[in-house]
């Protein structure tokens, strides 16, 4: 019985976190879903009055016969992000890997040196990238931002891994070396495989800063062609006018596929894979 | 190096950090042999397996194999096959993947790999386990995955380094047996690491002791547990432990004798011609029986402590007259002994021990 009213307690709780976290993603679904936008909606209990698609239909130019320019920017979001995501965990890795297992002369220096280009925000570093991929002749070109995307993302994914292949077993690699395999040879078909969970935690995360990036794609990209999507979204909102409804349209749009990502990585994102490799 | 010699280290010498782990480690492993390196925590013996095996390099000296110099090689050129302590299984391959792992760096033959498979998982009851993950196996099972996994192998050497700490006690006698059973079945040569006497007098064809980096004493486990060179192997094995009881050899006309206190001993044979001096006298606990013909009595002890475990049983007691030196003594379960109790004990001529105090150094004249 006192088990039923603790149990109760804690769901009140949850469900109470969970419509107060709820409680604005509720205002942008009203939003979108509304004709007449910010207009609508009761003051306490967002709800649309009249039900429409009207802004998806903006948002992805679908009404304004700007579709193709739409999907091009969404598949820009998308290579930008995931191209940043692999080119910054296969850097990582066997950087972290070094770092995490073997001793060098200026292995402190370097690991500071990482932790010191944390402290500057990347708007900091706007100006010199600027000029760098224009040099490069990379201003407008999803390559630019990659190699942007992917160099700030570097030094979390290093300490990140760093941290994962620490806390894999030595034993592990010394197993395969025994059994015939090079350090390198260990190192792909042990050692990455045992740290897929964090691989896939770090790859996330280097996709979600890219998706969510707006300062330097803004900066760095000048044709509606090459734009990614947070700067599309940007544009409904502004200097002159503010189209909240095409807005709150746009970001549902733009969350789907992380929310898709999340969905099928939550397996590896979850499972302790080195539980059960050593000691019983 | 001999013709049937399978592994050589010579003057084997290894420093972490400037400090010598291992000083000057000579030792060869014939061909077909199981070789135990026994040792306290800390001693090496960690550091000499791998040493062996090619995962650490030494300092200096040289590792030999079927009449090469290894010592520049790496693990996976040296033909051997490593156990560890914590099996080190890959988490993310299958058993049947985890044994196929080195045969297919190998390039092995499929059906080759399938055969060695079925052979191995046949020899160590691992057929309904192939499929599984081994965070999907118990303790028990994943040890005998990491058998297997040398097994398949077919290694000129096995390299154990303490495979059974991680077992429970019954296990841990079972799977010590299954482990000689196979040694003798594969016909490889086996160095094998353990701190724990019982498996290191119960598997080794040749008993290595490891004391503070340097051997302390090799040879066939008997020869050391009766003929050890020193008080600390003496210590080490057997259990309970030896006594060692502080005694003093004395030449008088009527003979000579060792005095423990007010106690006597005489001086066994083998010791020859001992000057008056201070000696340890060790006695281990099946030396001291209760006094009979045989074993004339030497001392009394007064119980403090009996334990029975079926089939024999120990007491424990303080020697009078000689300070009330705690002394631990083995007797059949026939005998019913109550604390607080006299007990007359005899030694028979043969069996004492001795050392000398300062350096530990057994006293025995023969080489
Ligand atoms: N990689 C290492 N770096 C520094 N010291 C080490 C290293 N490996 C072992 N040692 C030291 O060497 C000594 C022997 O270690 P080890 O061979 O593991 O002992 P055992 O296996 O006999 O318990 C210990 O004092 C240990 O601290
Ligand atoms: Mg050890």
């Amino acid at each position: 019985m006192k088990q039923h009213v603790k149990a109760l307690a804690v769901h009140t709780l949850l469900v109470g976190a969970v419509l107060y976290a709820l409680y604005p993603v509720l205002w942008v679904l009203t939003v979108a879903f509304s004709r007449d936008g910010l207009g609508e909606g009761g003051f306490v209990l967002p709800w649309p009055r009249h039900m429409s698609c009207v802004n998806f239909a903006i948002a992805t130019g679908a009404g304004t016969g700007k579709s193709a320019l739409f999907i091009r920017q969404l598949v820009n979001s998308l290579t930008v992000s995931g191209a940043t995501a692999i080119l910054s965990v296969a850097i990582a890795a066997p950087a972290a890997y070094a770092l995490a297992r073997m001793q060098f002369v200026g292995k402190r220096a370097g690991l500071s040196g990482l932790m010191l280009t944390q402290m500057f925000p990347t708007v900091a570093s706007a100006v010199p990238l600027y000029f760098i991929l224009s040099q490069l002749h990379l201003l407008d070109r999803r390559a630019g931002l990659v190699v942007a995307y992917s160099a700030s993302a570097l030094p979390f994914a290093i300490f990140q891994l760093k941290a994962a292949f620490e806390a894999i077993p030595v034993e592990l690699e010394e197993a395969a070396m025994v059994d015939g395999a090079t350090r390198f040879v260990a190192f792909v078909s042990v050692v990455l495989p045992a740290a897929r969970p964090a691989l896939a935690i770090t790859a996330l995360f280097a996709f979600m800063s890219a998706w969510n990036e707006f300062v330097l794609a803004a900066t760095l990209m000048s044709r509606e062609e090459a734009f990614t999507l947070p700067v599309v979204l940007q544009r409904f909102v502004g200097e002159h006018s503010a189209a909240w409804g095409p807005f709150a349209a746009g970001s549902i749009v733009v969350s789907i596929p992380v929310m898709v990502i999340f969905y099928i990585a939550q397996k590896q994102l979850l499972s302790g894979l080195t539980a059960g490799s050593v000691k019983g | 190096m001999t013709a049937s010699s399978c592994c050589e280290v010579r003057n084997l010498v290894k420093a972490f950090d400037r400090t010598n782990v291992l000083s000057n480690v000579n030792l060869t492993m014939l061909s077909g042999t199981f070789t135990v390196l026994v040792g306290a925590s800390g001693c090496g013996k960690s550091t000499l397996l791998r040493t062996v095996s090619g995962l650490e390099s030494p300092t200096s000296g040289s590792i030999w194999m079927g009449g090469r110099d290894v010592t520049a090689l790496p693990p996976k050129d040296r033909d051997i096959a490593m156990v560890f302590q914590s099996y080190a299984l890959y988490p993310h391959l299958s058993v049947r993947e985890n044994l196929a792992f080195g045969l297919r760096l190998r390039r092995t033959m499929d059906a080759e790999i399938n055969i060695r498979i079925a052979e191995a998982s046949a020899m160590l009851g691992l057929a309904e386990l192939l499929d599984r993950l081994p965070r999907q196996l118990s303790g028990g099972q994943r040890q005998r995955v990491a058998m297997g996994r040398a097994i398949v192998r077919r290694p000129h050497m096995f390299l154990f380094d303490e495979p059974l700490s991680n077992l429970d006690a019954a296990l841990r006698a079972e799977v010590r047996v299954d482990i000689r059973k196979l040694h003798d079945r594969m016909g490889g040569t086996t160095l094998y690491v353990t701190h724990d006497q019982v498996e290191a007098m119960t598997l080794a064809d040749t008993l290595c002791l490891l004391r503070g980096g340097t051997i302390e004493q090799i040879g066939p486990p008997l020869a050391l547990f009766d003929q050890p060179v020193s008080r600390y192997v003496a210590e080490f094995l057997g259990s309970p432990k030896i006594n060692c009881l502080d005694g003093l050899v004395v030449h008088s006309p009527s003979g000579s004798h060792i005095a423990i206190g007010k106690n006597t001993l005489a001086i066994p044979n083998r010791y020859g011609q001992l000057v008056e001096q201070a000696v340890t006298v060790g006695l281990r606990p099946h030396h001291l029986v209760p006094a009979s013909f045989d074993a004339p009595q030497f001392g009394t002890i007064l119980v403090t402590f009996y334990e029975a475990l079926g089939f024999e049983s120990y007491v424990h007691g303080t020697l009078e007259g000689a300070d009330d030196t705690t002394v631990v003594m083995r007797i059949d379960p026939g005998h019913r002994i109550a604390r607080g109790e006299s007990l007359a004990v005899g030694i028979r001529a043969e069996h004492p021990l001795l050392f000398d105090p300062k350096t530990g150094r057994s006293l025995d004249a023969r080489p």
